[in-house]
């Protein structure tokens, strides 16, 4: 029982970041990022070549070239996000949500079908360099990495919510969240700002995967399609457009799912996740949470 | 007889029924040109296809509801050949009513939650409704083979023919395509595909005009899901195996790409997206099967981004031909239909009393009274946000109040949703005109028309005789419309390429096919020229000579002057006066309130 709530936490981490880029793009522009989900698997990949090189520089530091590696690829997956904004949104932005939406998921299946022809279309297994022992805790046990994916999620999610909360930045991209023609009069650049989301999407996406990856050993292309499934789930359970939301969410999803392995077999979590997605928005769509005004992103 | 010349010819060709003709004239002598069993087999499943993409085009092109687990419904149409046929024998005609009854029943099960949300969940839904019928397939292992899927199920028959070759399920196939574009075809071309265009285009307008969206979505998606059910069943036969690769996530987005690629809305588009998919996959196989996914993301992201209407965009459905022009005088109303209206002496035949309504912090109307009789025109003046619109939207329904009570031919409005008002004859226009986009002037004035047909999809698929009566005699009646407010010139013209003045008459025009008794004008006069107004004015006065009521909000004092029997003048949420014309105007209240102070 413990055991389980400790696995649903770490998995809930992966959701939270997941949820949270779903979270931040449609708080902005109220579309459903589906692009974001192919880079969860685009930093699985890119960590996959990045943490064994800078493993081979920094002998012996197999967190920090872990660490670096998580950074690098979180940086790269963001920047991906922000062409993707550029090429497959900004074009777009006038047209019917239809085509945006059609547009991000061509993105999607885009990015998937270059890692399956470049890369392989097999599960690629997922070597890390650091010493990942097993833990014991509160009657159960956990590995380093699962360790460290629960921390990374939380910092993030920390940085983030900081983020939009204190900075410049963050006042414009709450300003666009509320009102796009007032904030745009306030002069705030909507333009740049939608980027930056789009960026910051890309890059909790990216580095979810590595963590997910490098956590469980395994990558393959299609690895983002069923955890991104939970990852919006994760969001509209806890409330779109909302930073604690999409906390709440992934965490209570993770549990859930994980609470629910003892009446079902793993393979069918994906049913509890979207049965659950079905009740949430049958009966409160809006979410578990009410939003604040505050804290909406 | 006249001569025909080429450009005549041309025209004739981009008609339907010819090229239509042609198509299935060759379609016809295939087998018999080239009897291969290759080619044929790549055409059945070039059919397959065009059955998916034509069935998903009614979902994704007419009532733009993105679905993304449209394979789904082909998984349960293969899936329920496969368990029936494998467990109890029964044979491909004994599982097709029973694969399309459990289509039907889980589009219900997915739609009804999710179709009231806004569009993008469906998205979503339906893409995890596809991935969990995946996982079902694969994991299920005692129903369903698990991955390794089910096969010898009984071979079909077809008039003591067994249908095991390529050739022999190539006139099936044909056959249920044929059926699918005709059942297809006839929807779009009436009342249900214009409802179902009027949802993509504008919900709003839709339910103004008396469209119950979350119905007529239903109806599209279990419309575009039995397509894919029957012909999945169909499918496992041909194949002689279901197994789960057949039914991924990739297999939905490929049916997708292939309508959005032939062009939303369009039928033909749609047919030549999915032989186009085959044929691409074709070229693929062996040499580059793994690029598949690549060639079509990118040519769909082209598609999306340089060429929006697809390679074979959707046209015009009814159109006006000149030959019909009568020279009878223009009817703006009709007669049987104004005669068959009850006319009951009710003290008024809209009364509003004491309706408030607050916004947040804002008290946009507070214990406003009306009453407006039969045959009357009455005007509510007052500055920008003194509540006029907001008026209207408490009495077509897309406002609810917070107190006061609403009558309409002295029953209670309160319980009745925007659509049923529309059904009273509560019509209205809005404050910047809502026409369709993608339907020209004729079919606006006919989707307005949306509330006199009764005949339900069932009806019209089969092409019932009373319904294309009735199609026809509205079609007459939009046009008889249209040619009472001079709009007969612009009947094929898409409201993007209207004048200002044409595009709030053709408003009203889609009020007017509503046969309304009362008809609600949020600022008709806005934008037009003098001269456009002075004619607006006698056409409002025309059709109150009707019988028909007008509530008519206007800043245009000359028109207000001209037209109303009585005006009231609202201020920050308040009435501050009320009666004739001169005696409002000159109202102290009245003047301080325009004038500020």
């Amino acid at each position: 029982m413990l055991q389980e709530l400790l696995n649903g936490i770490v998995v809930g981490a992966s959701y939270t970041l997941l949820a949270l880029g779903f979270s931040i793009v449609y708080g902005l522009i109220r579309l459903i990022n589906f692009a974001q989900v192919s880079l969860y698997t685009l930093g699985a990949y890119l960590a996959l070549y990045l943490t064994p090189l800078f493993a081979s520089w920094l002998p012996g530091h197999g967190w920090v070239a872990f660490s670096l590696s998580v950074a690098v690829c979180g940086l790269l997956t963001g920047l991906v996000g922000v062409l993707v904004a550029a090429f497959a949104w900004w074009p777009i932005r006038r047209a019917p949500t239809i085509s945006m939406l059609v547009s991000s998921l061509a993105v999607l299946i885009l990015i998937e079908a270059l890692i399956e022809v470049v890369v392989s279309p097999l599960p690629m297994v997922v070597k890390v360099p650091v010493d990942n022992r097993v833990h014991e805790a509160l009657g159960g046990h956990y590995s380093s990495l699962q360790a460290a994916m629960l921390v990374g999620g939380v910092a993030l999610t920390f940085l983030l919510y900081n983020f939009i909360r204190f900075t410049k930045f963050g006042r414009a991209i709450r300003a666009t969240a509320s009102n796009v023609d007032s904030a745009v009069v306030l002069g705030v650049n909507v333009t740049s700002t939608t980027f930056v989301v789009f960026g910051i999407a890309g890059a909790l996406a990216g580095v979810s995967g590595v963590l997910v990856s490098s956590t469980y050993g395994v990558a393959s292309f299609t690895m983002g399609e069923i955890v991104g499934l939970k990852g919006f789930t994760a969001a509209v359970l806890g409330g779109m457009g909302s930073v604690w939301g999409a906390v709440v969410g992934g965490f209570t999803l993770g549990i859930i799912e994980s609470m629910s392995t003892f009446l079902l077999p793993s393979q069918w979590t994906a049913v509890v996740a979207f049965g659950i997605l079905i009740l949430v928005l049958a009966f409160r769509p809006t979410g578990l949470l009410r939003t604040r005004a505050s804290d909406r992103a | 007889m006249r001569s025909i010349g080429p450009i005549a010819v041309a025209r004739r060709f981009r008609d339907p029924r010819w090229y239509g003709g042609a198509a299935l004239l060759a379609a016809v002598l295939l087998p018999f040109l080239v009897p291969s069993s290759y080619v044929l087999d790549i055409a059945d499943d070039m059919m397959i296809w065009a059955v998916l993409t034509v069935g998903l085009n009614l979902v994704v092109g007419y009532s733009g509801l993105l679905d993304l687990g449209y394979i789904a419904f082909f998984a349960i149409g293969g899936y329920t050949f496969g368990v029936l046929g494998t467990k109890l024998g029964m044979t491909m005609w004994e599982s097709i009513p029973i694969a399309a009854a459990l289509v039907t029943v889980s589009s219900v099960v997915i739609g009804i939650p999710t179709l009231r949300l806004k569009s993008d969940y469906l998205a979503i839904m339906t893409l995890g409704f596809g991935e969990i019928i995946f996982l079902t397939a694969n994991n299920l292992n005692g129903l369903t083979g698990g991955p390794n899927g089910l096969y010898q199920m009984p071979v079909p028959r077809l008039f003591g023919l067994t249908l095991n070759e390529p050739g022999q399920f190539y006139w099936l196939l044909l056959a249920v395509l044929l059926v699918a574009v005709i059942v297809v075809s006839r929807l779009r071309g009436s009342h249900v595909g214009r409802a179902w265009l009027a949802i993509r285009q504008d919900d709003l307008a839709a339910r103004a005009s008396g469209v119950e969206v979350v119905r007529y979505k239903l109806l599209a998606y279990m419309g575009g899901a039995v397509w894919a059910g029957l012909v999945g069943v169909i499918f496992a036969a041909k194949q002689t195996i279901v197994s789960p690769t057949s039914f991924q996530f990739s297999q939905s987005f490929y049916v997708l790409s292939a309508v959005i690629i032939g062009g939303m809305g369009s039928v033909p588009g749609a047919i030549a997206g999915g032989f186009l998919f085959v044929a691409i996959s074709e070229c693929l196989q062996g040499v580059a099967q793994t690029y598949s996914s690549v060639v079509f993301s990118v040519a769909l992201l082209a598609v999306i981004l340089l060429r929006p209407k697809g390679l074979w965009p959707a046209s015009a459905h009814a159109r006006y031909e000149s030959a019909a022009l009568s020279s009878s005088p223009a009817v703006l109303l009709d007669a049987e239909a104004a005669a068959s209206r009850e006319r009951q002496a009710y003290p008024a035949l809209l009364s509003v009393e004491r309706l408030s309504v607050r916004f947040g912090g804002v008290q946009a109307l507070s214990e406003v009274s009306l009453s407006v009789g039969s045959s009357e025109i009455v005007s509510v003046i007052g500055p920008n946000g003194a509540g006029k619109t907001t008026l209207l939207n408490l009495i077509s329904g897309f406002v609810r109040p917070d107190a006061g009570k609403i009558e309409f031919q002295g029953r209670s409005l309160s319980r009745l949703k925007v659509e049923a008002r529309a059904r009273l004859g509560i019509a209205r226009t809005f404050q910047t005109p809502r026409l369709l986009a993608t339907l020209n002037v004729l079919e606006n004035v006919m989707q307005g028309a949306h509330v006199s047909f009764t005949a339900g999809a069932l009806s019209v698929a089969l092409g019932l005789s009373a319904q294309r009566r009735r199609e026809r005699a509205r079609r007459e009646r939009a046009i008889e419309i249209l040619r009472a407010l001079d709009l007969l010139p612009v009947a094929n013209s898409l409201p993007t390429q209207l004048s200002y003045g044409d595009e709030r008459r053709c408003e009203i025009a889609r009020c007017l096919a509503l046969e309304p008794l009362i008809i609600l004008l949020d600022e008709p006069a806005a934008g037009m020229s003098a001269k456009e107004t002075d004619d607006l004015g006698e056409l409002l006065l025309r059709v109150r000579s009707l019988g028909v009521t007008l509530l008519l909000i206007d800043h245009d004092m000359s028109l207000v002057g001209k037209v109303s029997d009585r005006v009231v003048a609202l201020d920050r949420g308040t009435q501050v006066a009320a009666g004739s014309v001169e005696a409002v105007l000159r109202d102290p209240a009245v003047v301080q309130s325009y004038l500020g102070g």
